[in-house]
């Protein structure tokens, strides 16, 4: 047997050896739906988790909540200068980008695990790669921009301390939603940690939607979209009638 | 207070949207116009994305001009033939102007497009406006007569087949420069989310010679179909008009708009003609310092919308 073959295979006995181990977890995510009325401003979603285990831990465990809205395609333009003006010029396509990310560990992220565990699982804003349909580079600009414009806009979040543990096997974390925060189905995936090891995971959901009369309007708007553009136009015209009739001087 | 925003998805103090509407009323009314080029740049500035503040400010300018072509038609000023002629070309045009805005959107240079028209038209429009009130304010501390409209004046414009009367109007003139000015005005209102009465005043003023008597009602009467029309039409191709926001600017606007026409009242045409004039061109300049400036973030993003 070959050094290389012993080293896999030892390899692979920790691993099943790990996953054996694998500590359960539980959560609760507050609420389970946020509506967004018209005197929404902004929210927070609160995540209530524990870990399953009989014995008291033998490490302090560090957990990574992530919470992604829904995919979406994204295109980063960058601006250059012709004959004196900022023209948008070259582009590139993002696929994949979640709509909302906010990333909360209990710690930094490079204190819980390896930075190619933290690729692999998409812990933190600088390891969430998007599928850009090249192989992904952590210095791409248009990446990086996209990234930081989302962090501008609120819509991307990190909070390095974020997770507070209540008890030894107890966390809190809250996600604040701004006021732009996109509607639909959002993941909430937490991924547990000890020694460095990802030692187990779970995964819930909350959904964003539109209630009322924002509900209404904005399905009126892409389902009924001549009613809607109908209703709009004489709404004008009312107004404006009105205005003429209240205000009439002759 | 803050109020949310179904389409343009956000959220924005209601109080500052409802003043901007009563200013801006204010103006159009002042000034007769449907105040759209002042309406789009200030939502824009709020951080409403180009395309909701075109689409919705589409239904804003529809409620004011149709309030003041209300009063217009009362007092008989309007040119029915005029009006029908220019609307046949404003439809079309508002068509072309609505699939231009949906193109120049999907290749990212609608924001360009935006400002480049905003800075162009502003600054032309504004300059001309500026030095043709100074003149009449000098003329007149000079004591000098003011020039009257020559019925018999006539331009190249003058000289184009397809002659039509208007009797309304007592004009007799080509039926194609009127067809052109409804198409033109069609297509700037659609892409630049703007009435375009101060645009349409002018040239039908100087293009077509129109009496003062009929022309401010009659672009009234084309500014409110066209601009019902852009807003359908907005509505049925790009989803963009956000209903909560444009009622909003309506009530601030119709009800700015009574105070700003009784201030006019007591102020000479010409001095209100050079304030006009300076606010155009202080918002096209503003238009095109943005443009010549390096942004502060070369990057822009924008979701594709839908899955992936």
């Amino acid at each position: 047997m070959t050094l290389a073959v012993r080293c896999i295979a030892l390899f692979l006995f920790f691993l099943l050896n790990a996953s054996a181990r694998s500590e359960g977890l539980v959560v609760t995510v507050e609420p389970s739906r946020i509506a967004v009325s018209s005197s929404f401003s902004s929210g927070t979603v609160v995540v209530f988790g524990a870990v399953q285990t009989n014995t008291p831990p033998a490490a302090p465990y560090d957990v990574a909540v992530i919470v992604s809205g829904p995919a979406q395609a994204v295109v980063t333009r960058r601006k250059g200068r012709i004959g004196g003006i900022w023209v948008n010029q070259d582009s590139r396509t993002f696929r994949n980008v979640p709509s909302f990310l906010g990333v909360n560990t209990s710690r930094p992220p490079e204190a819980l695990a390896s930075q190619d565990v933290l690729r692999r699982q998409g812990i933190g804003l600088k390891y969430a790669l998007f599928d850009a349909g090249v192989p992904p580079d952590g210095d791409d600009p248009y990446l990086v921009n996209l990234v930081n414009i989302r962090i501008q806009q609120g819509l991307f979040n990190e909070r390095a301390t974020g997770v507070t543990f209540l008890s030894q096997t107890a966390f809190r974390t809250e996600i604040p939603l701004p006021d732009n925060v996109p509607v639909g189905d959002y993941t909430v995936n937490l991924k547990l940690f000890q020694n460095g090891n990802m030692i187990g995971e779970t995964a819930s959901s909350f959904e964003v939607a539109k209630v009322g009369v924002e509900e209404f309007v904005a399905k009126a708007a892409t389902n009924h979209s001549l009613f809607y553009g109908l209703s709009i136009m004489s709404m004008g015209l009312f107004t404006g009638w009105l205005a003429s009739v209240a205000f009439r001087r002759d | 207070m803050q109020l949310y925003l179904p389409i343009a998805d956000l959220a924005i103090n209601i109080f500052t949207l409802l003043a901007m509407g009563l200013a801006v009323g204010f103006v159009s009314g002042m000034f007769g116009v449907g105040g759209g080029f002042l309406m789009t740049p200030f939502l824009i500035f709020l951080g409403i994305s180009p395309g909701v503040a075109v689409a919705s400010v589409a239904s804003h300018i529809t409620a004011s001009s149709f309030s003041g072509a209300l009063s217009y038609w009362r007092r008989r000023a309007v040119d029915v033939q005029m009006v029908l002629i220019l609307l046949s070309g404003g439809l079309l045009g508002t068509l072309s102007g609505v699939w231009l805005f949906t193109k120049l959107r999907a290749l990212g240079q609608l924001d360009l497009m935006i400002g480049f028209s905003y800075l162009i038209m502003l600054t032309t429009i504004g300059g001309l406006m500026l030095i043709e009130s100074v003149r009449a304010i000098v003329r007149i501390r000079q004591k000098k007569p003011s020039l009257l409209r020559r019925p018999g004046a006539h331009t190249w414009v003058h000289g184009l087949p397809f002659k039509m009367r208007f009797k309304r109007s007592k004009i007799y003139v080509s039926v194609i420069p009127v067809w052109g000015i409804g198409y033109t005005i069609g297509v700037i209102g659609a892409v630049m989310g703007i009435g375009g009465g101060f645009v349409l005043v002018p040239m039908l003023i100087y293009f077509l010679r129109m009496p003062t008597v009929t022309v401010i009602g009659s672009a009234a009467v084309l500014t409110t179909s066209t601009m019902a029309f852009a807003t359908l039409m907005h509505a049925l191709t790009n989803h963009l008009v956000d209903a909560v926001l444009a009622l909003v600017l309506m009530v601030g606007g119709v009800i700015g708009a009574q105070f700003g026409a009784r201030s006019a009242h007591n102020m000479p045409a010409e001095k209100l003609r050079l304030l006009l004039g300076l606010l155009i061109l202080s918002v096209g300049f503003r238009f095109g310092y943005d443009l010549i400036t390096r942004p502060e973030n070369l990057y822009s993003i924008r979701a594709l919308g839908g899955d992936t």
